[in-house]
């Protein structure tokens, strides 16, 4: 099991044991399945375009290379920002404190959230949670894993129990009068999955 | 997906406008200070290094030979980058298909187990410059609004020209005022989810506006999640 996300607030710390939620957990879900002739279950695979390879699970891999070809290992490389500085590896934040601030709720409007974790409360301090209940935001550092930048969680909770959301920030421009901006063409969205929220 | 779609106000008058994502802080990227790395995908085994083939080829017990000859490694081939490839089905034996396969849905409840097998459902689309997205006038508070649903897409709303601008600051204008987000739908009543594109996954959407003078900033923001927990296994 993970370690605890554990958070500091005023002076005091709170501690909750976290697991990943998603959609399939809540609803369910639907998945297309292809068929073959006897209504067995047909095999995915890939057929390269010139039409040399039929690739089958398990029949590539993936990889860094440098300039003469060469295979590197994860190892030797480091994590690079836009130009091109190394940046520090940092560890993960589970279990180490981390200090979480009152932010005002309609921060969370400026993220997508990539992950949800419902999490159980270990000890939670009287004041933080009389704050979360008022309906409160609480945003903190967090990071899973080791990685080399470190993501933004929100600490909320609800009449269904305390919930972390991290999230990656998105930058809005700002429209005026007079000046059109010209959208690039949104990323496509899967397509799965009944809904049934209402 | 559309980058314009429809959309209505308040009042029902609608406006033709364009969605765009809205940027995100750059990627990190890995690599070696001053060196060109590149990232691919390359060929790891062939059809006949794979276990199931060596298996046939040279009995199930193969072990000493993978150390006496490599027969897993087809040296002609392996490490060749993949470049583009096209998605292909074959049958369970793992021949081609002569004909298209047949398609059944398959419906798994939240505990995993299967509640049905049916026939596909197709979805149609229902945002683009022909349908409106829908002003619902049902608003919710943004502090009630980020504890309750999971935001895990936003799309920018913008004018397209001076008409639309008015139009789309008033929005903004009036959302802001309230510190609320308004849900909006798709179908001729607005109770629909939005679809984006056919058989994409419906989401129900929140207009959230912001102002700053004669500036403004409106989003859409899609939820196909609430915040819940999740219902307990039965035993």
């Amino acid at each position: 099991m993970a370690k605890p996300i554990v958070l500091e607030f005023e002076g005091a710390q709170s501690s909750f044991d976290l697991a990943k939620l998603d959609r399939a957990r809540l609803y369910g879900a639907r998945k297309r399945i292809p068929l073959d002739q006897s209504g067995q279950t047909c095999i995915k695979a890939s057929l390269t375009t010139d039409g040399l390879y039929l690739l089958q699970s398990g029949m590539t891999a993936q990889g860094y290379f440098d300039e003469d070809g060469r295979w590197l290992q994860r190892s030797q490389l480091s994590g690079l920002d836009v130009d091109g500085n190394v940046l520090e590896l940092r560890p993960s934040t589970l279990g180490v404190c981390q200090t979480a601030v009152a932010v005002d709720p309609s921060e969370l409007l400026r993220y997508t959230t990539d992950a949800i974790y419902l999490l159980e409360a270990i000890g939670v301090d009287g004041a933080l949670d009389a704050r979360l209940g008022a309906g409160e935001v609480f945003r903190f550092g967090f990071n899973y894993g080791s990685d080399f930048h470190l993501e933004t969680a929100f600490l909320i909770k609800n009449a269904d129990g305390y919930f972390c959301l991290v999230g990656t920030p998105m930058l809005p421009i700002w429209s005026e009068p007079g000046r059109v901006e010209l959208a690039a063409n949104p990323e496509e969205t899967s397509d799965d999955l009944d809904f049934e929220m209402f | 997906m559309a980058s314009t779609i429809r959309i209505t106000n308040a009042a029902g008058r609608d406006g033709m406008v364009q969605v765009a994502t809205p940027a995100r802080e750059p990627e990190i990227v890995m690599g070696l200070p001053g060196y060109t790395v590149g990232f691919r995908r390359y060929l790891a085994s062939t059809e006949g290094c794979r276990g199931e083939s060596l298996g046939a080829k040279l009995g199930e017990d193969y072990s000493q030979q993978l150390i006496d000859g490599d027969p897993e490694v087809d040296l002609e081939h392996v490490g060749r980058t993949i470049g583009e490839t096209n998605t292909v089905y074959l049958t369970a034996g793992g021949e081609f298909l002569h004909c298209p396969p047949s398609v059944v849905e398959v419906i798994t409840l939240a505990d995993g187990s299967e509640k049905e097998r049916r026939a596909p459902v197709d979805l149609d689309a229902n945002v683009d410059d022909e349908h409106p997205v829908r002003w619902t006038g049902r608003k919710f508070p943004i502090v009630d609004a980020v504890r309750r649903f999971v935001f895990r897409r936003s799309l920018q709303v913008m004018h397209v020209d001076g008409v639309t601008y008015d139009f789309l600051h008033a929005i903004a204008t009036e959302l802001a005022k309230d510190k609320s987000v308004m849900l909006v739908g798709g179908g001729a009543k607005g109770a629909e989810p939005l679809v984006f594109q056919a058989n994409g996954r419906p989401c129900r959407g929140f207009l959230e506006g912001r102002v700053d003078g004669d500036r403004y900033q409106l989003m859409l923001h899609l939820s196909d999640m609430e915040l819940k927990r999740p219902a307990p296994k039965e035993a």
